[in-house]
């Protein structure tokens, strides 16, 4: 992949992190249908690296995203006092489109920043050459648990970044328009609103599969020193973010 | 009865130099050969191509009968689960422990795996060991360690580089357990090192590997008798 030159490398990279992808995922299935009891450990080491790990910024940034995104129609709503179309068009655009983009931000900065980073220390280490030496498939090994636990934290990050966002609304939409929790809450936790977040899930959903596969791929790369690792982190997350930006305005101009 | 392993006009070029040039090598059931080299002589690199890790430039590599070069990564995984391998410089798995590590070369089992780590790592006098992390081990346990995976899967074939680096305060004990384990059960051994003395110690058939060629040494003594 190093060797290509122009157009063919980026399509060669999105062609190596869509293989890794799958591969991880049916090497980690295998893995659990078999009972290995090392995926299994695995997995419970990942889920608090990738679920609860990140809620201690990720909730402070929806609550903050929330406020700003509060300040702003509660300013609309001192001019043109027109509740009903406001707080409608909020309570959809937060988990729609706001909170999404929060989460797949954070997963670009810490999904494809921490599998990229994993892989290569574990090249350096030679440790994928291990897992090799010993019959093993080091995608299932390496990125099969990993997969597993961001595919979990996905619902789990936008159920919970959604209500932090929709309280830190709260407040300066009480304070700046004199709208009472139960008024917005009333948009909020609406029918529109409810589906509005599963399509936010699916947005961050596929989000953090293209901060996965960006991981991967720019982690696959060979790595000769320990400076290797940190330049492919930044590779990664910027590419990570380019992808999830892109898919999002191909996503919002399609829908 | 066909070669576990054969190198068949292998030759690898590097950066523009040729650092493996026509090697033609066998490794018969049983047999134990040694190849000795210096530093960055290509040691490292023909156990690479023997278990199909790396491709050579020409020539052909047949691991248990079957040419790497023709056969998919899947299968090259299914042939070296039947090596047992030590890489130069260590490649256990870190985060994992020690008895994770053992786990990792013989995949899912139960009560029968979990006694046959117990026996090796008591063989290797690793019991204290078996649940602390790999990477807080010492270089001489870790190496010792890795040896243990090597027999983990009653391999055919050992494919050993420098295993006693950094094992010197047990260096003795371990060399004549891994004989032990090598020896009297008719396993291949494929050893890599610097150390001429231990490669004539554990070898039948010697080479040095000098400027990318093998040549063959005078034959080694056969083991002694505190191998029987």
């Amino acid at each position: 992949m190093d060797r290509l030159t122009g157009p063919r490398k980026p399509i060669a990279a999105i062609g190596a992190g869509i293989w890794l992808t799958l591969r991880a995922a049916r090497g980690m299935g295998q893995r659990l249908i078999a009972g290995d009891a090392l995926a299994q450990r695995q997995l419970a080491d990942g889920l608090p690296l990738h679920i609860w790990r990140p809620l201690r910024t990720l909730l402070p940034l929806a609550a903050l995203a929330g406020m700003i995104a509060g300040i702003g129609a509660a300013r609309l709503l001192t001019i043109y006092n027109a509740q009903i179309p406001v707080l409608g068009a909020l309570a959809q655009i937060l988990p729609r489109d706001i909170v999404p983009l929060l989460v797949g931000l954070f997963a670009s900065g810490s999904v494809s920043v921490a599998i990229a980073a994993r892989l290569g220390a574990m090249a350096l280490n030679r440790e994928i050459d291990a897992l090799e030496a010993l019959g093993r498939d080091p995608v299932a090994h390496a990125l099969g648990p990993a997969l597993v636990a961001v595919l979990l934290s996905t619902p789990i990050h936008m159920a919970l970044a959604g209500v932090a966002a929709i309280l830190g609304c709260a407040l300066p939409l009480a304070l700046i328009a004199n709208v009472g929790w139960p008024l917005w809450a009333g948009f909020a936790f609406s029918h529109d609103a409810a589906q509005a977040m599963l399509t936010g899930m699916a947005k961050v959903l596929l989000y953090a599969l293209i901060a996965f596969a960006v991981g991967s791929a720019v982690g696959a790369r060979p790595v000769r020193s320990p400076a290797d690792i940190g330049r492919r982190a930044i590779t990664a997350f910027t590419a990570g973010l380019l992808g999830i930006f892109a898919a999002a305005a191909l996503w919002t101009g399609l829908a | 009865m066909s070669a576990l392993l054969a190198f068949d006009a292998v030759s690898l070029v590097l950066g523009g130099a040729r650092l493996l040039d026509r090697i033609d090598l066998t490794v018969g059931p049983g047999e134990r050969v040694g190849i000795v080299g210096d530093s960055g002589a290509g040691k490292g690199w023909l156990l690479k191509l023997a278990i199909g890790l790396a491709h050579p430039g020409s020539g052909s590599v047949r691991l248990m009968g079957q040419d790497l070069a023709t056969t998919d990564a899947d299968a090259r995984r299914l042939l070296r689960a039947r090596c047992g391998v030590a890489m130069q410089g260590g490649s256990l798995l870190g985060e994992l422990s020690i008895e994770e590590n053992m786990r990792l070369a013989i995949g899912t089992g139960g009560g029968r795996v979990a006694r046959r780590i117990d026996r090796l790592l008591l063989e290797f006098g690793l019991e204290q060991a078996a649940a602390t992390r790999a990477d807080r081990l010492s270089i001489g346990e870790q190496r010792r360690a890795e040896l243990a995976r090597a027999f983990m899967r009653d391999p055919e074939l050992l494919i050993l580089d420098e295993p006693f680096e950094g094992a010197f305060a047990r260096g003795e004990g371990l060399e004549a357990q891994v004989r032990r384990r090598i020896v009297p059960q008719g396993r291949a051994l494929l050893l890599l090192t610097q150390d001429m003395v231990l490669a004539g110690r554990l070898c039948e058939r010697l080479y040095r590997l000098e400027r990318g060629r093998l040549l063959q040494q005078a034959a080694a003594d056969t083991v002694p008798a505190a191998t029987s």
